[in-house]
């Protein structure tokens, strides 16, 4: 089928994406509101099952090579210091240790983007890598690692970002602790005119805190030499970034390096990056020889491996008295870590309501402590926590409902491009979860409630890209037996890749889903697919299969006709038979059509088609929580969450439960429990493992009732689809705070919000 | 070398040299290369490491737990069953195995192997299944994915047709076995357990080495050294509870979960059972024993605050050597206790509760199971017309130990209970106690909440001393109050 290369535009995980694309020249239509799907949309039950249910399933944590040895790395116990020496004499003398590399035996390899190298001299926090033993157990690897000795030169650190802020910090890195030196500026309109203008002007400065991603399975590779070529099980979720920061760190070709992942544990933004662990065992298998396995405990997951930067975020809004918004400004910062990476958090204040008169300044602050990345709808959560708190306390000041005035601002236009939306139902999502939640009924005015237990409603909005785009490509191929393999090089991190893929596949060609073998995860037999982050992966690669679907359909229909003697359009295709249309009598099934061409499979390419000009494509919704507050002890407990959402077409009913459902949980841990804290006088982390950083167990989980509101975007692609994950996580927190606000009268501006918040607070009060 | 452990994996006999110290998730994996056993942390926080233990008794039949295989040393496994998730059924998967399939109870998979044998767990070992209790039988499974709402439908849809004989016991095992929920072979268990030679102790003096009785603070202890360090595995005669001379008497080597299912203490302290359900998971409550949680000596241990309360006193032993100790007077300082080293705790007697007794325990945590306390409390006392005859109040995580408040509950005694009086009582607490500000809250903070906690014992005594905090928030500002 014929393609093109287009300019493709979209936003992912950490904002706008611009590359070109091969994309295809027809655009196939989309399913309509209306198609009658067989198995897209349906609940079937994922592929996975069988494997994960009797642990077979193979995570790379599971990989297990003959003569497999084993990497432990050495970490920096101190925030920031020099290393004046390091004696690794004694541990290489430990039977057992094959290989030790430190800075001084190890090629310069620039990370970070330059800012380090592999093993620097200077080590900015507190898990820097500093040295790694390769030795043939564990056992042996951990034990070497307490026999290296290292001098440190004690270096002052800073780990508070207010602090950092300061001319007088001390410097993370010689150039400085902001990045680019500057905030990151947005402005539209005339701000100071917009509040002057405004009847009623509303302030306050909310906080978050850094939470870690902490997914069940650690970061981990299984590296193999053989001869110059180079396979990395990993557990990643950007294959194809994985392979090329290898091939590029050790300077060979990426046609040379492999990277397969086939199930992970988890991910959630955390493993969207090569991480250095990858790159070291690679360079120590080379040279031993023998295949390397490196995996992190726990403690270094909550130390080195990235996290949701903290905020404190400085708002203010302008509006009439009938609520219409006048003016917003944001001023904000937050806590990036050692490393580069951003904490801009405005986006959702940007977007989410129409609003002339908009200004922003964020400033990414470095501190002496583990660097922050990609964690699920990065900056939005963060940001609609702050903006919709303080869209709740505007409309009390306003003597409004809530929700009246969020339907007051409603925008049917970007507010940033001024471009429309492909489509925008957040109007809906409004009307079917608050009906759902019972906000006219059951909703009082905010602390009116008494006695020891009380409770309360909130609401909040929420907006995410979540469209994806092109490149995404697909190849499947047909077998004479009509059984099916689907191959893409995207990635499931247990989100369902490998199940809606076949689906797509299943429903086009009406062929039983049981026959198609789905292969992703791996970037030697795959065709390119982009990271799974950003809601991008159902959005970006369903199209391609379909379209690949859609040209097999078209090749057997093709091939019948020349069969049948009869032209294509005289075809009709069902289920795998092909007839024709004046003559039903003469049929043909796939087996015999491949056996005529002679050839043992078909073979069809698919790719992702470009997304349409001149719209931004955004995911929407809104969520409702419902809680209750213990006022003698300050504890918080979520009773339902609704969540109601604009995601385009469904295309599994059970994965697409378990996102919104998993998202929500993972809100509701932000919301009250999750945080890493540090000690400032020393600048360590005091929760570095799951007993004292807390994750919501099954015993959190409330009533959620989950409502979509969409069933499928027409103008975006041939599916429909638009992402989930991350939506999902966006509103929890903040609906939580403003059900708290109900039912205490009591503004929790902090998160998480913690029993001991709630008390302090309340006894303030009274 | 070591002397061999013997135990039976699944269905079959492993014999093993390896050190008995080691931790039985790295013999699981590394050694039988059985890995659908998971490691998420090492440390007895995720479950994704379960697997069940079972452990034969004298009348043939064998009692299986779910446990964290992570907290686990090799060498406590002789003479045990461990059934790991390839020990299941293989003709064809459980109806749970099913549920979570059809449910769609399962994303990224790593907390699924763990997830499924706390439940067959649940359904070998539990007297009640409920929902609640098979729900609250995963408390300690962490999934970080799916938001656990399928994998309790999964749980709803197989239990309500399970097929499972309620009665514990043999008729329990025949059904789990006849439903397809254990293979065939378990028939066979107690048998082969019974073949397996007592275990031959190692004659080396084992004074000097730490004691092991659960393994649930030594084991995690114990993960940051690179070394491994030896244990003097406990062994204990007798684990039970029992009414002696007016006291019940409380082996040291009980588990939580044994001491949550004495039928002795269901009828003398049925409040004990459900505040022991806040203690760790169900994979802790089956590991962690009574002597471990006293002699841990952790200022916020829970078993520790509780006995302090209902009045417990400690029998020390020391070869021939008995004495004993008030519990009050064990603690004497941050993990500073009244007793020597090569002294263990063999038993906790508490004088048998009277008729018309009151007692209450408090737990605030940021996660309301699974974690240990910001500060817990507990009160054991006996009013007649609102005049205390006798109050024992405890707190804890409000100092380097765990702590009896002396002072204010002989305040209280002998007092006509008043709002004012509990008042008083509380501000008498907060200056008794000396918290210190940790992750689990500040200074201030937890001041404050041992007098929230001490105002939520008097509620739940009786609601109309205290039928509205505001009115006691009113008589005092905590800004005056510290
Ligand atoms: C995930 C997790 C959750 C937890 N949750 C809670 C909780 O909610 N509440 C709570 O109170 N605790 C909790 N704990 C702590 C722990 O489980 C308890 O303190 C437990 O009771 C310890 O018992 P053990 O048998 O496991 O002790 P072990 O680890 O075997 O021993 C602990 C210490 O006591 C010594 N010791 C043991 N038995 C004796 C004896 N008979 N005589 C003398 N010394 C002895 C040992 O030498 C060791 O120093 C938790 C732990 C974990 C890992
Ligand atoms: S590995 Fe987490 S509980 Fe054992
Ligand atoms: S499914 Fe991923 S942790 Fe449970």
């Amino acid at each position: 089928m014929a393609r093109k290369i287009v300019k493709s535009r979209y936003y992912g995980d950490e904002g706008l994406i611009e590359t070109m694309a091969e994309v295809p020249v027809d655009k196939l239509k989309a399913w309509g509101p209306d198609a009658e799907l067989k198995v897209v949309g349906k609940p079937v039950s994922r592929l996975d099952g069988y494997e994960k249910v009797t642990g077979k399933a193979a995570f790379t944590f599971d990989v297990s090579l003959p003569r497999m040895t084993y990497a432990k790395i050495l970490r920096s116990m101190v925030p920031h210091a020099k290393i004046r020496s390091i004696d690794t004499s004694e541990a290489e003398d430990l039977p057992g240790v094959l290989k030790i590399l430190t800075h001084k035996n190890c090629p310069v390899i620039p990370w970070h983007w330059g800012t380090t190298v592999l093993f620097d001299t200077e080590v900015r926090y507190q898990g820097d890598e500093v040295a790694c033993v390769v030795a043939e157990s564990m056992q042996i690897a951990e034990d070497a690692l307490s026999l290296i000795k290292v001098d440190y030169e004690i270096l002052p650190f800073v780990s508070d970002p207010s602090e950092a802020m300061k001319a007088e910090a001390p410097k993370v890195h010689a150039w400085g602790n902001i990045i680019d030196g500057k905030p990151s500026l947005y402005s539209r309109g005339d701000v100071e005119k917009g509040f002057q203008d405004s009847d009623v002007i509303f302030e306050d400065t909310y906080s978050t805190q850094v939470v870690v991603h902490n997914p069940t399975e650690a970061h981990c590779s299984v590296v193999s030499w053989d001869g110059d070529k180079l396979t990395v099980w990993d557990s990643t979720q950007a294959l194809f970034g994985v392979r090329d920061a290898i091939a590029k760190s050790l300077s060979m070709p990426a046609s040379k390096v492999r990277v397969i992942k086939k199930f992970m544990g988890g991910g959630f933004g955390g493993k969207l990056e090569a991480g250095k662990y990858s790159v070291i065992a690679a360079l120590i298998s080379k040279e031993i020889g023998r295949p390397v396995r490196i995996a992190l405990d726990r403690k270094e997951m909550n130390l080195s491996v990235g996290n949701r930067p903290d905020s404190v975020q400085k708002l203010k809004a302008g509006a009439k008295k009938d609520g219409t918004l006048l003016a917003l400004s944001h001023y904000s910062f937050g806590n990036v870590g050692a490393y580069p990476n951003d904490a801009d958090c405005s986006w959702p204040l940007r977007t989410l309501y129409k609003c002339p008169n908009v200004r922003t300044e964020e400033y990414s602050v470095l501190t002496n402590l583990g660097r922050a990345r990609a964690y699920r709808a990065p900056g939005h959560v963060q940001g609609t926590f702050a903006f919709e708190s303080m869209m709740d306390d505007l409309a009390e000041k306003l003597g409004l409902d809530p929700l009246e005035l969020r339907r007051k601002n409603y925008t049917e236009i970007d507010p940033v491009s001024n471009r429309p939306y492909t489509s925008k139902l957040i109007l809906d999502a409004y009307q079917k979860g608050s009906e759902a939640i019972g906000w006219k009924e059951k909703r009082k005015p905010a602390g009116s409630e008494k006695g020891r237990f009380r409770r309360g409603i909130g609401m909040a909005s929420q907006i995410w890209w979540g469209g994806g785009g092109p490149p995404a490509y697909a190849t499947i191929k047909l077998n004479e037996d009509a059984s099916l393999h689907v191959m893409a090089g995207t990635q499931d991190l247990g989100t369902g890749t490998y199940t809606f893929l076949a689906q797509i596949a299943s429903e086009v060609l009406e062929l039983p889903i049981e026959k198609i073998q789905v292969t992703i995860g791996d970037t030697e037999t795959c065709p390119y697919c982009s990271l799974s982050g950003g809601s991008m992966t159902a959005p970006s690669v369903s199209p391609a299969v379909r379209d690949a679907s859609e040209q097999m359909k078209r090749k057997l229909i093709s091939a019948a006709g020349a069969i049948l003697e009869t032209s294509e359009s005289n075809v009709k295709y069902s289920a795998g038979k092909m007839s024709r249309l004046d003559d039903p009598a003469k049929i043909i099934s796939i087996s015999e059509v491949i056996e005529k061409l002679d050839e043992k499979m078909i073979v069809t390419t698919g790719a992702r088609e470009a997304n349409p000009e001149g719209y931004e494509i955004n995911t929407f919704g809104a969520q409702f929580a419902e809680v209750e507050v213990d006022t003698d002890t300050g504890k918080v407990r979520v009773i339902k969450v609704v969540a109601a959402h604009d995601i385009g077409r469904v295309l599994n009913q059970k994965t697409l439960f378990n996102q919104l459902h998993g998202g929500i949980i993972q809100g509701i841990g932000y919301a009250l429990m999750e945080e890493r804290v540090v000690d400032t006088y020393t600048g360590k982390v005091l929760t570095t493992n799951i007993h004292d950083y807390k994750i919501p167990t099954i015993m959190e989980t409330p009533q959620i009732e989950v409502i979509i509101v969409s069933s499928g975007d027409l103008l975006i692609s041939n599916t429909g689809v638009k992402g989930v994950g991350e939506p999902a996580i966006i509103p929890t927190a903040a609906a939580i705070a403003n059900a708290v606000y109900n039912a205490t009268g009591v503004r929790i501006k902090s998160l998480p919000i913690t029993a001991d918040k709630v008390l302090m607070a309340l006894s303030e009060k009274n | 070398m070591y002397n061999p452990v013997i135990f039976i994996c699944n269905g079959k006999e492993i014999r093993t040299s390896a050190s008995p110290t080691l931790t039985l998730l790295d013999f699981i994996r590394r050694e039988l290369f059985l890995t659908g056993t998971k490691e998420g942390c090492r440390e007895g926080d995720c479950g994704a490491c379960t697997v069940l233990i079972g452990a034969g008794s004298d009348d043939g039949s064998v009692s299986y737990s779910a446990v964290n295989s992570c907290l686990i040393p090799l060498g406590t496994l002789h003479g045990k069953h461990l059934l790991t998730i390839e020990g299941l059924p293989k003709d064809a998967l459980s109806p749970f195995q099913q549920a979570l399939i059809k449910e769609g109870g399962i994303q990224c998979g790593f907390c699924t192997p763990g997830l499924i044998m706390s439940v067959t767990g649940f359904l070998l070992s539990e007297k009640d299944l409920s929902i609640e209790h098979a729900i609250e039988a995963i408390a300690g499974n962490i999934c970080r994915c799916t938001g656990y709402k399928s994998i309790k439908r999964a749980l709803e849809s197989f239990l309500c047709d399970s097929g499972i004989n309620p009665e514990a016991g043999e008729k329990r095992m025949e059904s789990l076995i006849e439903n397809g929920f254990i293979p065939p072979y378990f028939r066979n268990i107690p048998e082969l357990l019974r073949s397996i030679p007592p275990f031959a102790e190692d004659p080396e003096d084992t004074k000097l080495k730490p004691y092991f009785a659960g393994g649930t603070d030594i084991m995690v202890q114990k993960q940051g050294e690179a070394t491994d360090i030896n244990f003097h595995f406990l062994k204990w005669s007798e684990e039970r509870v029992r009414v002696e001379d007016g006291f019940i008497v409380l082996d040291a080597a009980l588990k939580v979960s044994s001491i949550m299912d004495s039928a002795v203490l269901k009828t003398c302290l049925p409040q004990l059972e459900s505040c022991l359900g806040l203690f760790g998971s169900r994979q802790i409550r089956n590991q962690a024993t009574l002597g471990g949680n006293l002699a841990n000596a952790s200022p916020i241990a829970d078993l520790a605050n509780i006995f302090l309360a209902l009045d417990g006193r400690l029998t020390l032993q020391n070869g021939d050597q008995v004495r004993e100790v008030p519990l009050r007077d064990f603690f004497l300082g941050y993990k500073r206790l009244s007793k020597t080293e090569s002294e263990r705790i063999v038993k906790l007697k508490l004088p048998v509760p009277e008729s018309g007794f009151f007692f209450n325990f408090e737990k605030v945590s940021r996660r309301k199971h699974l974690d240990v306390a910001s500060v817990n409390s507990s009160v054991y006392m006996k009013a007649i017309d609102g005049r205390v005859k006798f109050i024992h109040i405890a707190a804890g995580g409000v100092a380097p130990y765990p702590l009896y408040l002396k002072e204010t509950s002989s305040f209280l005694e002998g007092k006509s209970l008043t709002s004012g009086i509990i008042l008083e009582a509380a501000l008498i607490a907060q200056s008794e106690c000396s918290p210190i500000s940790d992750i689990r809250g500040s200074e201030e903070y937890k001041r404050l909440l041992l007098r929230q906690l001490i105002f939520a014992h008097f509620m739940k005594f009786n609601p109309e001393l205290i039928y509205s905090p505001e009115i006691l928030f009113q008589a005092q500002a905590p800004s005056k109050i510290f």
